[in-house]
């Protein structure tokens, strides 16, 4: 764990970053030998109750990648073919389905639940090998590592409008330093292996802002707006748990449009878990059927 | 008539050998023309055997019954018996004389003219001791609800003993797929010769899909018994799964494997003929990563950060 906090300390030099691709882009083992870059993680939402293996690995011309876990068992393999195998691979980045850690209430009966004992039953912590082909027949390996250390959720995650001049207003997010994984949080002890980040653990800590249209009730503008999405990631020793969100962002938006907001914390190995909070609005006074 | 007329029991013995009768059995019922004369309608069977393996006869009336046959026991000795329009349970009673069985049919079929009506299950628990009430997670296999049915694999697939194999292979045939793949993926972990024979009974099922899993499964383990089963079922009447198994076989980092792709040279389908080439390419690639992941050093984490 200490040993990959060596990588990019300047991080911690940058008062904040903005960004507007995927948060997996920019953590990774990289280089990953004779890859660009590799990951496996394990990735929670706190406030739904899901958890699931996601992965990413980036080489050079590839036809062909495997992934193998530390018991040396294959877990993903995939391979180009037609078009695709003389145009050839680069990057490929794939999550697992996101079961249901905890008991929902709300869920169907028949849901399936994999709990965190479950989880880390079937995936192996350790040194996950990728294995390239590129179409001459040359040889890529790489490796990274998959840990059972889980970031805490982010707790106490506010939202809130302040009017900056008139008829503009800048939101503001904030959270503390969270103590458990949320509804994922197993009812008895941790299982073995499984260790809760702490502080010094969090390597960053990423805000996302989307509007949230029912796709169903409103899908014209769920299609227009819910994709626009605002990112902004932080130091995982930033002094303040808190971001501001533009008025260049949300000005863009039309009164009563619907927001949710999400906060991660994401370890050095890549494992993140979220929290998530909706029914918020880009209306100072709340969207109108609010109510 | 030698025979033992007894009640069927049912239950799940622990300890007993597994032998899979079906269609990746031994073929019992051809060898050296032993087939017993039998007919099956409506559940009433016509048998006529003299001096025949008891397997043979077993393996040929479950076929005529159009039943998927699992053993867990060696049907061992031989049989000599004559049925007329017999009910299938009485003479099941009799021919397997102290062993236990369990007869499930299915309650409905996609396509009834090539799928098996159900499956008949048979169990060691005759004279060495009644068939006792299953414990643990062998108990929980059968009557637990989906989170007990999944510990349950999960210490079953921990152990990987033979008994755990039985346990798992019944556990094939959960009506829930979701314990069907965890069973299915816990079998493959343990990687043994009985577990592959687990894996490789599921070719005895109807749905074509399940026999593609299966045979995914088999290329998990590189093992030359999994080529075996693998190459038993390159013979598998559908060119779907037939295609499945190449693919699997391509992802088996062996050289037996690639004898194996070569023989689906002659392959009635000319999509799967087609393919052989693409698999021998993905064999010879699985052979050269696997040994050069055999040489790689995995940096020590954070260094090559």
């Amino acid at each position: 764990m200490k040993i990959q906090k060596l990588l990019p300390q300047a991080l911690k030099g940058l008062a904040a970053l903005a960004l507007t691709s995927a948060w997996l882009t920019a953590a990774a083992t990289e280089p990953c030998g004779d890859f660009g870059e590799c990951k496996v993680l394990i990735e929670i939402n706190s406030t739904d109750g899901d958890i699931g293996f996601h992965f990413l690995g980036d080489g050079d011309e590839l036809v062909k990648m495997e992934i193998t876990d530390p018991d040396g068992q294959k877990v993903f393999t995939d391979k180009a073919k037609g078009p695709l195998r003389e145009q050839t691979m680069t990057e490929t980045f794939l999550e697992s389905a996101e079961p249901l850690c905890w008991n929902d209430p709300e869920a169907d009966e028949d849901e399936d639940i994999v709990t965190l004992e479950d989880f880390v039953d079937l995936w192996t912590p350790g040194l996950y090998v990728f294995s390239g082909l590129g179409a001459e027949g040359e040889m890529a390996f790489g490796s990274t590592m998959l840990t059972f250390v889980l970031p805490p959720a982010p707790a106490e995650v506010e939202f809130e409008l302040e009017e900056e001049d008139e008829g503009e207003y800048e939101g503001e997010i904030s959270w503390s330093f969270g103590d458990d994984l949320g509804n994922c949080t197993p009812a008895g002890a941790y299982p073995d292996g499984v260790e809760l980040a702490g502080p010094g653990d969090i390597k960053l800590w990423e805000v996302v802002v989307e509007p949230d249209y029912d796709d169903e009730e409103e899908p014209g503008l769920a299609a227009m707006y819910n994709s626009l999405t605002h990112v902004v990631r932080i130091p995982g020793g930033a002094a303040e748990f808190e971001v501001e969100i533009p008025d260049d962002y949300l000005g863009n938006f039309p009164a009563n449009t619907p927001l949710k907001v999400e906060v991660g914390a994401i370890t050095w190995d890549d494992n993140a878990t979220f929290t998530e909070i909706g029914d918020l609005c880009v209306t100072p006074d709340g969207c109108e059927d609010d109510d | 008539m030698k025979t033992t007329t007894r009640r069927p029991r049912f239950g799940f013995p622990l300890g007993a050998g597994l032998l899979i009768l079906g269609s990746l059995a031994l073929p019992f019922a051809s060898q050296a023309g032993a087939d017993p004369l039998v007919r099956v309608d409506d559940g009433l069977v016509t048998l006529r055997a003299d001096e025949l393996p008891r397997a043979a006869v077993v393996t040929s009336l479950a076929r005529a019954a159009n039943l998927r046959l699992v053993s867990h026991t060696e049907l061992g000795g031989t049989l000599t018996a004559t049925f007329s329009a017999a009910p299938l349970g009485q003479v099941l009673s009799i021919i397997l004389e102290d062993d236990s069985y369990q007869l499930l049919y299915r309650s409905s079929t996609s396509s009834p003219d090539r799928e098996a009506a159900g499956t008949l299950w048979i169990f060691a628990t005759g004279r060495d001791g009644a068939a006792r009430r299953p414990v643990g997670p062998e108990s929980q296999l059968l009557h637990g609800d989906l989170a007990a049915k999944k510990a349950a694999i999960r210490t079953l697939r921990d152990s990987g003993d033979a008994a755990a194999v039985h346990a798992l292979s019944l556990a094939l045939a959960d009506p829930d797929g979701r314990i069907r793949d965890t069973a299915l993926d816990a079998l493959a972990r343990i990687g043994s010769d009985a577990a592959l024979a687990a894996i490789a009974s599921l070719a005895g099922v109807d749905d074509y899909w399940t026999r593609v899993q299966a045979a995914d499964a088999l290329s998990r383990t590189d093992s030359r018994s999994a080529v075996g089963h693998l190459a038993i079922a390159l013979d598998d009447p559908d060119p779907r799964v037939r295609m499945a198994v190449l693919e699997a076989l391509a992802d088996i980092p062996r050289a037996d494997s690639i004898a194996v792709i070569r023989r689906a040279r002659l392959d009635p389908d000319p999509e799967v003929r087609s393919f052989v080439g693409e698999a021998l390419d993905d064999a010879h690639a699985a052979i050269a990563l696997a040994a050069g992941r055999e040489t790689f050093s995995p940096a020590v984490p954070g260094e090559s950060r």
